[in-house]
């Protein structure tokens, strides 16, 4: 137990803290903390405005405490989505599976170990879903002593089961890699149909809740018959079951012991695997070519995009959605005019919401915010080759540029089309795009070089954990709010659309502001890493 | 052709790690750097390299001073680390093109350089696959060619013998030498001695940041070892004993 204790300690300061040789010991910087404090704070705005919205509309039906099993449900969801990006790297791809295997250590203590840590990262998700759907609970005329009593034990329990599945699902990606010769390109894929699935599910939720709303009963008997251990929450929670209780215990801890114990048998063997990859030896040297140096780091820059598909899954959301987006409204114009006919909107009040939609979403897609920590241990590449940094820098600026812009152009002129929006509104909303897009690149850069991260385990850790692409996706929403305060107050005394040319020109000076910094401080900032 | 003066670097919040280092290595010779862990090797060869930032002194490569005009000075250099970490994602002809491309080396000559220490380091075959497959003697070949196709005038290698095979350290000496008779310089640090006194024209031996000795290797050793004289040095030191 004490061996366990010990690596589930280590596994989970892994997991959440960065550090940085630069810094006194003292002052870590607990990045990974960061992001899970924001997505257990984004939880639990979604847990309670489901929650209540959902007891609202099933209380009339007497079916308020459904509640409990549908966003237990949910929790268990978004654990296991959050939990399957770390898993699959965290477990199976991890640095340290060597160190840990050369130890007297058994396979299933070091499995069960970084499930441990796994489970105390869910634990946060879950519970920040689960106490707002307990208090909708009571709020609607549920129990209070058995909420009280048997909240605690199950918010414990819960997580154990996405905990569990992740891995499954993880080891079936994993072992489905080591086969594979295109193993980022087929992780690419799965991760692009994986996301594909949940937007459907997402666009889906709102008609389900209707339906819920309308079949209490239906609901109830198919939860308890397709999803007992989420029904076996309600009971414990809102009849004080402890059977319930003692079920769940019994399901979750039994499915996380047998998940272990089974994973460890073939542990070493996928461990192996995975590591197994030999080098050819049939290369004959032809003619070389020369290109600039310029172009060299860049091509540098969209190798390392195109070879890491959690760099690449992680930014690429954004401009997928936006030319998605631009391509469903191209199908669906004539719908979409004759719904805002019918609210007596024409396309161009529709601009602030667009911009404000575009902002969104390119704040999302940060390529450059965990670009000089991905350079990792091979920084030293650049730091002895004869490059000034701002080279460097605009290389991952460029990479930026060159991913994002074209969507953006692409998404505007679609978006043009389809509201008839006027020539001078479609430039306003293209440079207002591409603006932003350098705003967000060059913050990137900058928030990365004040929280770098090169000490990383991996680059799921880097792209997913990282402060700098926490705090950039906040510094690429400041413009959006700023925009959207400027429009309110200065929206009807100068109109919505000269607002907006202020709002561009704000962008400006943003970019030059950090160009500058970077050009500066950042050159320094990198030199001393 | 490098000039270090009064070179000192000092650590967040730490002892100096290298305290008023001076040295000079001069072209066509081969600089032995030797200490033990920690004594600040590596240290001094990232801030030759322009890896490292350093607070007090002065390095110059081929008069060119390395924190105020870094880029000339890189372009004139090639560094190696003791355990390189290369682009994993990057076949090794991709990797040699891109340090090519970085320090402007033709196309027909970078080939012919590719070529030449590629077939010696028995790497050629396998320049097409990624890096990732690669062995830790594979990585450290390439990292040894990708060096020497820049042809530095300064060559500085830490450990460079470590996790090559006895074919391919031999064959790295043959090319320093090589490299030296063109007119360049090498400064490497080791932990083999036998290598160093075979090796270097000169060496300086570095303890707890401080230069104890430097000089010819044959006055250096005399009729000892080198061995013998490094641990000599050592002992003296820790007694407290000046040199």
């Amino acid at each position: 137990m004490k061996i366990f204790f010990a690596l589930s300690r280590i596994n989970l300061k892994g997991l959440l803290l960065s550090s940085s040789q630069h810094r006194k010991a003292g002052k870590k910087a607990a990045s990974g903390v960061g992001a899970l404090l924001l997505l257990s704070f984004i939880a639990l705005y979604i847990g309670c405005i489901y929650s209540f919205l959902l007891a609202s509309q099933l209380a009339p039906a007497g079916g308020a405490d459904l509640v409990l099993p549908i966003m237990s449900a949910m929790a268990a969801m978004a654990s296991f989505i959050f939990c399957i990006f770390n898993a699959a790297s965290f477990v199976f791809g991890a640095k340290d599976n060597n160190l840990l295997l050369s130890l007297p250590i058994s396979s299933f203590v070091i499995v069960l170990s970084k499930l441990a840590a796994l489970y105390l990262e869910n634990l946060f998700f879950c519970f920040c879903i689960l106490l707002p759907a307990t208090i909708a609970h009571v709020a609607f005329g549920g129990s209070l002593l058995s909420a009280v009593v048997f909240f605690l034990p199950v918010a414990l329990l819960l997580p154990l089961l996405p905990s569990a599945l992740s891995l499954v699902l993880s080891f079936l990606v994993s072992l489905f890699e080591s086969r594979s010769k295109h193993r980022a390109l087929l992780s690419i894929v799965c991760n692009l149909l994986f996301f594909a699935a949940i937007m459907i599910g997402s666009l889906k939720l709102n008609s389900s809740l209707a339906y819920v709303a309308q079949n209490v009963e239906g609901m109830r008997n198919a939860l308890a018959t397709y999803l007992p251990p989420f029904y076996w929450v309600r009971d414990c929670i809102a009849d004080g079951s402890i059977v319930a209780l003692l079920k769940l215990a019994v399901l979750s801890l039994g499915l996380i012991i047998a998940v272990s114990y089974l994973f460890s048998k073939t542990y070493k063997s996928l461990i192996s695997k995975l590591e197994s990859r030999s080098a050819r030896n049939d290369y004959s040297l032809g003619t070389q070519s020369a290109t600039s140096m310029r172009k060299a780091l860049l091509r540098k820059e969209l190798r390392k995009y195109f070879g890491s598909s959690i760099y690449l899954f992680n930014t690429i959301i954004g401009p997928l959605m936006l030319v998605g987006g631009s391509i469903y409204g191209l199908f669906a114009r004539s719908t979409l005019l004759e719904a805002l006919g019918g609210m007596g909107m024409p396309g161009s009040e529709l601009l602030p919401m667009v911009c404000a939609g575009l902002g969104f979403l390119l704040a999302m897609s940060c390529i450059t915010a965990p670009s000089i920590s991905l350079e990792s241990n091979r920084l030293w590449i650049l730091k002895e080759a004869p490059i000034a940094v701002m080279d460097i820098f605009r290389a991952k600026l460029e990479l930026h540029l060159l991913i994002i812009v074209p969507s953006v152009v692409f998404a505007v002129l679609c978006f043009g089309f389809v509201l008839s929006l006027s020539a001078t509104h479609v430039l306003l909303l293209l440079l207002l795009g591409i603006t932003m897009t350098f705003y967000e690149g060059l913050f990137g850069l900058w928030a990365n070089l004040l929280l770098p991260k090169l000490d990383g385990v991996n680059d799921t850790v880097i792209v997913k954990q990282s402060a700098s692409v926490l705090v950039s996706m906040l510094g690429g929403l400041l413009p959006v709010g700023l925009g959207a305060l400027l429009c309110w107050l200065l929206g009807r005394l100068l109109g919505i659309t000269s607002v907006l040319w202020l709002v561009w020109v704000l962008l400006i000076i943003g970019c030059l502001l950090l160009h500058r910094l970077l050009k500066t401080r950042g050159v320094a900032k990198f030199n001393a890493l | 052709m490098l000039q270090i003066e009064h070179f000192s670097k000092i650590y967040a919040g730490e002892k100096r790690a290298v305290d008023d280092l001076s040295l000079t290595v001069r072209k066509g010779e081969i600089f032995g750097f030797i200490g033990h862990n920690g004594a600040g090797k590596t240290t001094t060869l990232r801030s030759i390299a322009g890896i490292l930032d350093f607070e007090e002194g002065i390095i110059t490569i081929d008069g060119h001073d390395v924190q105020k005009d870094p880029v000339a000075a890189k372009q004139v250099t090639a560094f190696l680390p003791d355990n390189p970490d290369l682009y994993d994602f990057l076949s090794g002809i991709d990797y040699l093109n891109f340090i090519a491309d970085i320090y402007g080396i033709s196309a027909a000559r970078r080939e012919e350089l590719i070529r030449k220490y590629g077939d010696a380091f028995e790497l050629t075959g396998a320049l097409g696959s990624s890096i990732g497959s690669y062995s830790h003697g594979m990585k450290q070949k390439l990292a040894l060619i990708s060096a020497l196709i820049r042809e530095p005038k300064l060559l500085i290698l830490d450990e460079p013998f470590v996790g090559l095979d006895p074919v391919a350290a031999h064959t790295v000496k043959g090319f320093l030498r090589e490299l030296c008779d063109q007119g360049s310089a090498v400064l490497f640090s080791t932990h083999v001695l036998e290598v160093a006194q075979k090796l270097c024209d000169r060496i300086a031996i570095i303890k707890a940041g401080k230069l104890v000795i430097s000089g010819d290797t044959a006055e250096v050793v005399g009729n000892s070892s080198l061995e013998e004289v490094f641990l000599e040095l050592a002992a003296k030191e820790s007694e407290g004993g000046t040199l």
